[in-house]
Formats: structure tokens, C-alpha cells, sequence
């Protein structure tokens, strides 16, 4: 079964560590979702994973993607699909073009073309495909964005709150479809939240980071 | 208010685009023959006919055009390849060195680089020191070439750092980073992913700066005046030559130059422009066909090729500014000598006197000018703001050829009987200086969170205490960047001043590129260091008020 892995990881920069070892495995079906206050390192680690972490943070600990480690691959080579908390879909390509640019250059000539239709026509954007990202409605965008990262084939999904900019309504179908499409592949998901409903709606294992008070809004409370 | 908004904005704009318009309107009439003021009653087609008897005309568009296009071509290779790894971990030497170079006055780099190179040179001294001496400097022209070369090297020196910072300043607004990392996430290195995501909207936003740049190659004077080649000069010198010259049925023959001129540019911007769309359609199926891998051998070779040639570009800036430096401290330095020998204050003592008297009016010029911009553009941001308007208007008069329009404002000038006077060559340096610094202070201005200025007013504050207590404090860096970009544009203006002052105003810059031609080596790296030092001073002062810059 195919599964994501981190090992013992922890991360510092400048000296402060933000996380102590800490290991969990993210496995298909249910999504994994990792929740905590800002500051704690939720970003920092799903970058890590993802391999965008800046050179100034010190890292230990390892990230294997089924049973293959990826930790010192460069993010390229990693086969981890990211969904950002904005959609950045390249603003010069059309729709069509953004999935082109995702698909492996193993699908050539019609191959391709058929390819990157049915994606479309299976996310009801059949025929979107030549408008550019700023012509798009905002759950277009998600599902174009989704799509994009599928087409790239990767082993593992990462989310990294797309969900947290989309109005309710919308925010919920386009989560229930990234996760069931998740399951349907045998993806491992793990997602980053502030928000308890995704976590509710991944039903599986919840991992809270913690961190020690930072700072203590008790103090001011003599203020009023 | 929207009504007034948009012709209050009209009103900030018309000083500059106007005279622009105005003035290449004015250069067409005495193309053809008509200007009553120089004597000329009616149209008549003798000004082209005096134009194409000139002798050695086509060799001067020739010269003109291979320096441009190679000038063009190699500073959009060089700073492409330079904002790509000032886009990494090589940010700061990049951008510092690129701020050092645009930071130098035109005629200062041209004037040392003519040190270096020359046959009696300091390259050619160093040769013979080391490998063998030579009795008489080689018979060799290697500044003021024939085909231009000399002034297509300066011109990539002094233009690319332009481009490089220009261009990573639109890295910024791309938001260039986020989009690199999603394309790695989906399998891309960083290299392809920046080719294929970040270069081809980095051209759309590069395009003002690099049509300035071309436009700039194939107009400029002041370097050309120096390095160029003299039997015959570039066309936009013999431009200049006819319009000053003693004969006054010349200027004729110079607006029908002009005219010529803007005719050229314009037919090459149009095709350079068709072959980029070309080019950008040939390319676009390439950005989405999946492909990831990049030929290893193009990018090692690009790195070492590129690298190697931006470096000596550097070296060989850093060596020019040395022999300024080396020149004015200079007692005798007969021609092999690498050193001279003796070294004193001498000419500094001697000269003095005449440099300050030089350097107070066109000081005082630069200031009155930079401020007077600096008050435009904040009233024009202020009463635009939220619009966002880039109002790429005012690029018109950097990407313009100024030897056209100035001409016709030159015969405005002399139409209105002020050419000399200083409201007129306030109002021509003004031309110049406003674009700069508006440009430089703009993105600041609209990337400036909104919200500080919405709390203020909440918290009380009527508009004139949230500008001048709000928005231009936090602004501190730009402004004084500005400031200091605004002086160092006004004092380094050759061709607006020699044509608005029509030779009645001395400054840093003109004496510089006069003093080049009489030959006196230790004088002329005099007026090139003082004009240095002007600028570099206002730089630093502008440093220390922004806090950065």
C-alpha cells in the first residue's frame, strides 16, 4: 500500500526549534490533517516535505514516499503534488496550457490531446480549456489547479489549505472532490488546516502541533 | 470627482507628453523646408536633397544601426542571464554591482574606458610591461572604430545593469517565487521552470524598459561624442553637428535628419516587435508540451560563456573608473609606463576653481529640477492613487528618441526667442528627470499597503496629515532614492542641455565630453571624477535619509 512517511523529524531555524521529533505515516483511504496554532511550524514541515524549505532552517529526521526517501531529492524529483493556498495557475497559459505544462512528456500527439480533455470534460470545464486563469470563476480555478496537480501523476497529495480562501458552499464540494479523488487513486493526502471541518470532513487521523505559549495575552489584561 | 480625477491626472501628464508630441510636430515643418524664424518661407523638398547629398550618410546610419542592434541584443542576453541568478542565491553582488555601474554618469565610463582601451591605453601599457615593450602605442583603432564596436561595448555596460534592474524589480510583481515553486511541485526543475513560467512573463513587463534601451542605442549622443567613431560620427551626432552648426540653412538639413531618424527607429521597433511575436508564437507550444529536461550542456555552457563575459564587463568597468582615478593624481606618464611617474594633487589644486564654477549652476539645476519632479509625481500618485494606473504615457519621453523631439523643441526655443534661458532648460531637464523618478517612486507607492493610510483616516486624520505623516514617511526610502536617481539623470544630460541652453550653459557633463576630445587626459578624468563624486554624494545622502535603499 502505498504510503507517506516522516521520520523523526525536527526543524529549527536560528537556533529555536519549532517541533521535537516527531513521526507519523500518512496512508490512503482517509486524509491525514495536521492542525495547530500559527507560528508552530505547519507550513515549515509541508514545505520541508515538499522540499521548498530556504536554506536557513536546520532540519533532522527523514520523509519517505513508499518506502522510497525523498527528503534529499530536489522538490522535482519528489513526486509530491501540491495544492497552494492560492491556485497559482500560470496567469500567461491558457487553461489547457496549465495542464499541458503538468502532463509528463510521456503522453505525445493525440495521446495527449485526448488526455487533457477527458481531465477536462470529468471536471465539468469541457469547454474552458482555451480562456486564461483570470477568466475563470473561483471554483473553476480550484478544480483547473486540482487537475493540474493530478495530471502531473504524483504519488502523494499534500494540501496546503486550498480551501481556506473558497466561500462555504464551494469549500465543501471541492473538498469532498479532492478527497474522494484522493481515495479513488490510493493517494496518501495530508492536509494542513486552521479549520476543524476539514479535519471532520478527511475522517482520518488528526496529529495537533503544539507549541509552548509564546506570549502571554494574560498579561494585558489589566489593561481594561 | 471620477471626471476630475482623470483630467487632473491629464494635467500631470500634459508637461510631458506634449513637448514630446509637440516637439517632433515642429521638427517635421523645417524637414520640409518651412520655418519663417530661420528664414524659410515655404515648403521645399531642399532640406531631404542636402540630406542625402551628404557625404558619407549611409556609413553613418551603418555605424548607428550595428551598434544599436548589438548594443540590444547583447544587454537583453546579458541581463536575462543575470536577473535569472540574481533571482537565487547570487542576489546581492548582482544587484549591487548593476547599481554601481547605472550609478556612474554615462560620460565618465565612456571617458575611462577610453583609458583602458586605446592603443595608448592602460591594457596596451600592461602588455608592454609584461610581455615586451613597445616603443609607439599600436596602429590600431579600437576607440572610435569605424563600424562603432567601442560604442556597442559601453553601451551594454552602462544598459544592462538598467535592464537587470528593472527586470528584477517586475520579478517582484510577478510574484515570481510562488509560481517556481508550484512548477517544481509538478516535476519541473528550476532552471526549465523559469524558462518556461517566469521568462515569458518577465518579456511582457521588460518591454518599456527595453524599447528605452533600444530606443536610447540608436539615439544616443553623449557616449557616442566619446567612443564612437568620428569620419564620419553616428547619425545622431551629424544630427546635433547640423543643428549647431554656424551655417543656419543647416538646421534645415537637421530637421529632415531628425525626421529620417524617428523614421528608422520606429521601422525597427515595429519589426523588432513582429519578430518577437513571432518568435513568442513559435515558442508557445514548447511552454506546455510536458517536456522537463533541459540540455545539460546549454545551461553549463550559458553559466561559464555568459558569466565569464558579464564578469570582465565588471572588471573591466571597475579598471575604468581606476584610470580615472589614476589620471587626475597623474605628473608625467609617457606610453609604455603601466604607472606614472609621480603622482600629486596638482591638477586637483589647479582646477578646482573652474570645476566648482562648472559644478554650482548645474547643482543647483539637478536640484531644482529633481524636487520639482518629486513634488509632480507625489500630486500626480496622490490624486491617482487607487487607480493604479501605470500611465505608460510617461515612458514616451525614455523610449522616444530625445535627439528628435528635442530638436523641435529646440526650434520652439528659438521660435519663442528663450533657447539659453534657464526656465527653458529647467523645463528640458524637467522632461527627463519627472519619468525617472516617477517610475522609481510608483511601485513603491502602489505596493505600500492601502490599509495604513485607510486606518489613519479612521483614526482621524484628514488627507493632507495622512500623506504627509503617513504615506511619504514610509515611503522615506523610495522618495530619497528617487531624489537621488532625479539628480543624477539632470546632472548627466548632455543632449537636452547642450540644445536648450544652445551653448550657454556649462555643465559637468558637457565639459566632460568636450574636454575628451581636446585630448588632456589628466583634465578631462578631472571633470568625469567631479561629476562622480556630485552623484555618488547624492546616492549616499540618500542612503542615510531612506535608512535603506
Amino acid at each position: 500500500m502505498s504510503s507517506l512517511v516522516v521520520e523523526e523529524a525536527t526543524l529549527s531555524l536560528g537556533g529555536r526549534d519549532l517541533f521535537g521529533p516527531l513521526s507519523f505515516g500518512v496512508e490512503p483511504p482517509k486524509p491525514t490533517t495536521l492542525i495547530g496554532p500559527s507560528g508552530v511550524g505547519k507550513s515549515s514541515l509541508i514545505n520541508w516535505i515538499g522540499g521548498h524549505l530556504p536554506p536557513e532552517f536546520r532540519t533532522t529526521g527523514r520523509v519517505l514516499l513508499n518506502g522510497r526517501r525523498i527528503d534529499e531529492l530536489v522538490p522535482e524529483k519528489r513526486r509530491v503534488g501540491i495544492l497552494f493556498q492560492d491556485d497559482l495557475l500560470f496567469p500567461h497559459m491558457t487553461v489547457r496550457e496549465n495542464l499541458g505544462f503538468a502532463l509528463p512528456r510521456t503522453y505525445r500527439g493525440r495521446a495527449r490531446q485526448l488526455r487533457i480533455d477527458d481531465a477536462l470534460d470529468k471536471a465539468g470545464l469541457g469547454d474552458l480549456g482555451g480562456r486564461f486563469p483570470h477568466q475563470l470563476s473561483g471554483g473553476q480555478r480550484a478544480r483547473a489547479a486540482l487537475l493540474r496537480v493530478l495530471l502531473a501523476e504524483p504519488q502523494a497529495l499534500i494540501l496546503d489549505e486550498p480551501f481556506s480562501k473558497l466561500d462555504q458552499s464551494l469549500r465543501q464540494s471541492f473538498r469532498a472532490a479532492v478527497f474522494a479523488i484522493g481515495q479513488e487513486r490510493g493517494l496518501p493526502i495530508l492536509q494542513v488546516s486552521h479549520d476543524p471541518s476539514d479535519a471532520e470532513a478527511a475522517g482520518g487521523p488528526v496529529i495537533s502541533l503544539t507549541a509552548p505559549a509564546r506570549f502571554p495575552f494574560d498579561k494585558i489584561m489589566p489593561l481594561r | 470627482m471620477k471626471r476630475w480625477k482623470g483630467l487632473s491626472r491629464g494635467l500631470f501628464v500634459a508637461p510631458i507628453v506634449i513637448p514630446v508630441a509637440v516637439g517632433t510636430v515642429i521638427a517635421v515643418l523645417p524637414a520640409f523646408g518651412y520655418f519663417p524664424a530661420l528664414g524659410g518661407d515655404r515648403f521645399s523638398l531642399a532640406p531631404w536633397r542636402a540630406l542625402f547629398a551628404a557625404p558619407g550618410l549611409a556609413t553613418s546610419l551603418m555605424t548607428t544601426l550595428i551598434a544599436a542592434l548589438l548594443a540590444s541584443f547583447f544587454s537583453l542576453l546579458l541581463a536575462f542571464f543575470c536577473v535569472y541568478h540574481a533571482d537565487g542565491y547570487r542576489r546581492l553582488p548582482i544587484l549591487r554591482a548593476a547599481g554601481a555601474i547605472l550609478a556612474t554618469p554615462h560620460a565618465a565610463l565612456a571617458i575611462g574606458l577610453a583609458f583602458v582601451l586605446a592603443p595608448s591605453g592602460w591594457l596596451f601599457r600592461l602588455w608592454s610591461w609584461c610581455c615586451g615593450p613597445l616603443d609607439v602605442p599600436p596602429d590600431w583603432t579600437i576607440i572610435q572604430d569605424r563600424n562603432g564596436l567601442a560604442l556597442a561595448l559601453v553601451l551594454v555596460i552602462k544598459e544592462t545593469p538598467f535592464l537587470i534592474l528593472t527586470g528584477y524589480a517586475a520579478l517582484g510583481r510577478l510574484g515570481a517565487p510562488h509560481y517556481l515553486q508550484a512548477a517544481q511541485a509538478l516535476g519541473y526543475s528550476r532552471a526549465i521552470a523559469w524558462a518556461k513560467i517566469v521568462a515569458p512573463q518577465l518579456f511582457r513587463q521588460w518591454r518599456y524598459p527595453l524599447l528605452a534601451v533600444i530606443a536610447y542605442a540608436f539615439s544616443v549622443t553623449d557616449m557616442a561624442q566619446i567612443v564612437g567613431p568620428n569620419a564620419p560620427p553616428t547619425f545622431p551626432l551629424r544630427i546635433l553637428q547640423w543643428m549647431n552648426d554656424p551655417d543656419i540653412s543647416l538646421r534645415f538639413t537637421a530637421a529632415a535628419a531628425a525626421v529620417l531618424h524617428l523614421v528608422l527607429v520606429g521601422g525597427f521597433l515595429l519589426a523588432g516587435g513582429v519578430l518577437l511575436r513571432l518568435l513568442g508564437q513559435a515558442f508557445r507550444p514548447w511552454l506546455s508540451n510536458g517536456s522537463r529536461d533541459f540540455p545539460r550542456w546549454l545551461c553549463l555552457s550559458a553559466n561559464v560563456l555568459l558569466g565569464g563575459v558579464s564578469m570582465s564587463l565588471v572588471l573591466l568597468a571597475a579598471t575604468s573608473f581606476a584610470m580615472l582615478i589614476l589620471w587626475s593624481l597623474a605628473g608625467l606618464w609617457p606610453f609604455p609606463d603601466p604607472w606614472p611617474m609621480d603622482m600629486s594633487l596638482d591638477h586637483w589644486r589647479d582646477q578646482s576653481g573652474m570645476i566648482l564654477r562648472i559644478a554650482a549652476p548645474a547643482i543647483l539645476l539637478a536640484l531644482a529640477a529633481s524636487v520639482l519632479a518629486a513634488a509632480l509625481a507625489i500630486a500626480l500618485l496622490e490624486i491617482a492613487a487607487g487607480a493604479g494606473a501605470a500611465l505608460p504615457l510617461l515612458y514616451v519621453p525614455l523610449v522616444f528618441p530625445d535627439i528628435v523631439f528635442m530638436l523641435g523643441i529646440a526650434f520652439l526655443l528659438i521660435l519663442f526667442g528663450i533657447q539659453g534661458s534657464w526656465p527653458a532648460i529647467l523645463w528640458a531637464h524637467l522632461l527627463f528627470v519627472f519619468p525617472y523618478f516617477y517610475l522609481s517612486l510608483a511601485d513603491s507607492w502602489r505596493t505600500l499597503d492601502p490599509r495604513y493610510r485607510r486606518s489613519a483616516r479612521s483614526l482621524g486624520a484628514g488627507r493632507w496629515r495622512v500623506l504627509f505623516r503617513i504615506t511619504l514617511p514610509l515611503l522615506r526610502g523610495p522618495l530619497a532614492q528617487g531624489l537621488a536617481i532625479g539628480f543624477a539623470v539632470s546632472l548627466s544630460l548632455y543632449l537636452p542641455t547642450i540644445l536648450a541652453a544652445a551653448g550657454r550653459l556649462e555643465t559637468l557633463a558637457t565639459a566632460a565630453i568636450q574636454l575628451s576630445s581636446a585630448g588632456n587626459r589628466h583634465v578631462t578624468a578631472l571633470y568625469a571624477l567631479a561629476q562622480c563624486a556630485v552623484i555618488w554624494l547624492a546616492f549616499s545622502l540618500a542612503h542615510r535619509a531612506g535608512g535603506h535603499v
